[in-house]
């Protein structure tokens, strides 16, 4: 257990009592990498705190991305999707990294988690 | 979040942060930007409240905050705090940090975020001492570690007159350009976030402040060398508190123009050192209370405080997508150059933006210098309200760095423990790992947002109150606001407009 767990269940709850009005939904979001990049309509991922958020991810090379902030690192491999799975409890503007292409583009989206 | 997957990102982390190292010091933002309604409603409030305190000014004389002061030793509690031993204490204090940092920098593991050495320097203190200064009061002058080390050195070794006679001509141009080194080593130097480097650096800062004060002494090298104390000191004028001795006896020989009209000295450590104890004072004072004295600013200073405005809101530029496009286009552009074509981009943008800040500040000197009837010739116009700026310019600092500090300052908890990166865990928090919701975006947003618009509230009454007291006659000091009123909004919107854009990484 580290050693932020309890202050960080606190503000999860207060969270849930200051904003509890809307009720996290259940978000899942398909991401394709072709050739390292994400089409233009997918580099930015919206959700709201509180959200129980999927990215869904395939790609036409093996990769690994790396989710900033949240820090959730995958491995991805042609022909089989990959699932990042968490629950956005914390607002802001995440970087999503990606390793394993050329080139000096390295940020391939955002995630943004807006307040409720 | 399962253990497993847990240590594999922090692992991951570690391994990637030098690459995801974005243009500021060191480290990561995760700042939402501000929304555009509160950004158009906090433009539109700067832009009301100036005129509702035009309004104050043209029809009375609203009260000077200057002359307000609690002398703090005059409390016991204030004596006790401001005590030699305690102030002896902060110093070795400081003394050692300064010493494990620069060891750790040298000899630890050279992973950016194992090692405590790039947190300490870009995050605790040259973000946090900002905080300090502009808030608290200048105590990196208490502090700072090179001159204690030299004031030790020169009580164990006789202290020396100086070797050399500062130049007079030479002002505090050679801060100006010690700081514009700096900021190029914070923005665009590749190697800023490497423990060894920064090492490097400070050894190299070391020599060169060290020398300087042999030659020309310590408290003028302080003055007019070092771009720490300078830009501290700028921001500190800002603060609640100020120290300032009755009587000017003891600035006969004082390296810095500190004797006022009033027959006080205000600010200037050697004096305060040297005076008896009944004549000094350690005085609360009202914000923003020290940016009234404009009587030792010279165009060097005019030059170093815009630079310092410059550099902060060049550091805000280079995130936004704008920046972005601007460097995508000359790196095509640029294709020759190669490799250090980033840097070079950075370098040209650095050098510009202070440049272009200058310009823009002297144009509207002539313009304040004109339209009250060349009363004042325009390089007076700038030396006098050069200081205005300031609130604006810790207003958006504030903003900026918020989230910044507190989350990445976490990381200085873990480090704290095995600050050398060897594994170690000397206080049981080396596993801690930064909450990143420890404050949410509409908290950010709402502070970020009243601090700009208080902080050009405050720096257009400054420039209203000196030039109440610089102009012969009231019609010309009101008439020069005009000019002033419409570079503050510009200043402000720019600055509000900054923290509206997202922020783009780069790999």
């Amino acid at each position: 257990m580290r050693p932020c767990a309890r202050p960080t269940v606190l503000v999860v709850l207060l969270t849930v009592v200051l904003f509890g009005g809307a009720m996290a939904e259940p978000r899942v979001f398909p991401l394709r990498l072709r050739n390292g990049r994400l089409p233009e309509d997918q580099r930015v991922v919206r959700v709201r705190q509180g959200d129980e958020v999927t990215l869904t991810w395939t790609t036409d090379r093996p990769v690994t991305l790396h989710l900033h902030g949240y820090d959730i690192e995958e491995k991805l491999a042609p022909g089989t999707p990959i699932a990042m799975r968490f629950t956005a409890r914390a607002t802001g503007r995440f970087a999503i990294e990606i390793h394993g292409v050329e080139g000096p583009e390295k940020i391939v989206g955002h995630l943004e988690v807006h307040p409720r | 979040m399962n253990a497993r997957r847990t240590t594999r990102g922090v692992v991951a982390l570690l391994l990637l942060a030098p690459r995801a190292a974005l243009a500021h010091g060191f480290g990561q933002r995760y700042d939402l930007p501000v929304p555009l309604w509160l950004w158009v409603t906090a433009a539109a409030a700067a832009v009301a409240l100036s005129f509702a305190l035009i309004a104050l000014f043209v029809t009375g004389r609203p009260g000077v905050p200057g002359s307000w002061r609690l002398n703090l030793l005059r409390l016991p509690a204030g004596r006790r705090f401001a005590d030699r031993r305690v102030r002896l204490a902060a110093r070795v204090v400081s003394v050692a940090l300064f010493a494990l940092i620069l060891a750790a920098s040298l000899l630890g593991n050279q992973s950016p975020t194992r090692n405590i050495a790039p947190t300490a320097i870009w995050v605790a203190w040259w973000v946090g001492f900002a905080y300090l200064s502009a808030l608290v009061g200048n105590v990196w002058a208490v502090v700072n570690p090179w001159s204690a080390i030299f004031g030790w050195g020169e009580a164990l070794l006789g202290s020396r007159r100086a070797a050399v006679r500062y130049p007079a001509w030479l002002a505090a141009w050679p801060a100006v350009l010690l700081f514009l080194v700096f900021a190029w080593v914070e923005l665009i130097f590749t190697g800023r976030s490497i423990p060894a480097r920064l090492g490097l650096l400070i050894t190299g800062y070391s020599l060169l402040t060290w020398t300087g004060m042999v030659l020309f002494g310590r408290a003028t090298w302080l003055s007019y060398g070092d771009p720490f104390a300078t830009a501290f000191g700028v921001l500190a004028r800002f603060a609640p508190t100020e120290i300032r001795i009755a009587g000017q006896e003891a600035c006969r020989g004082c390296a810095r123009p500190c004797a006022r009209r009033d027959g006080t000295c205000v600010d200037c450590g050697e004096c305060f050192d040297r005076t008896t104890p009944s004549r000094r004072e350690w005085n609360l004072r009202p914000f923003a209370a020290g940016l009234l004295d404009t009587g030792d600013v010279s165009p060097s200073m005019v030059v170093f405080v815009l630079l310092l405005l410059s550099t902060v809101t060049f550091d805000g530029f280079t995130a936004t997508p704008a920046w972005s496009a601007l460097e995508r286009s000359l790196y095509a552009a640029l294709g020759p150059l190669g490799e250090a074509r980033l840097s070079i981009i950075g370098t040209l943008g650095l050098v510009a933006f202070p440049l272009g800040f200058v310009l823009a500040y002297l144009g509207f000197a002539r313009w304040m210098a004109w339209v009250s009837d060349d009363q004042l010739a325009t390089g007076t116009v700038a030396r006098l309200f050069v200081l205005s700026l300031v609130p604006i310019a810790i207003a958006y600092h504030l903003a900026h760095y918020f989230t910044y500090l507190l989350i990445q300052g976490q990381l200085l908890i873990r480090l704290v423990s095995d600050p050398f990166g060897f594994g170690w865990d000397l206080f049981g928090t080396a596993r801690y790992r930064p909450d990143i919701g420890i404050v949410g975006a509409r908290f950010v947003w709402y502070t970020a947002v009243i601090a700009i618009v208080l902080g050009h509230v405050v720096a257009v009454y400054v420039a209203h109150v000196v030039a109440l007291r610089a102009f012969r006659d009231r019609r010309a000091a009101l008439r020069s606001q005009l000019p002033m009123l419409v570079l503050m909004v510009g200043y402000t919107v720019t600055s509000l407009w900054i923290i509206a854009q997202p922020i783009v990484e780069t790999g």
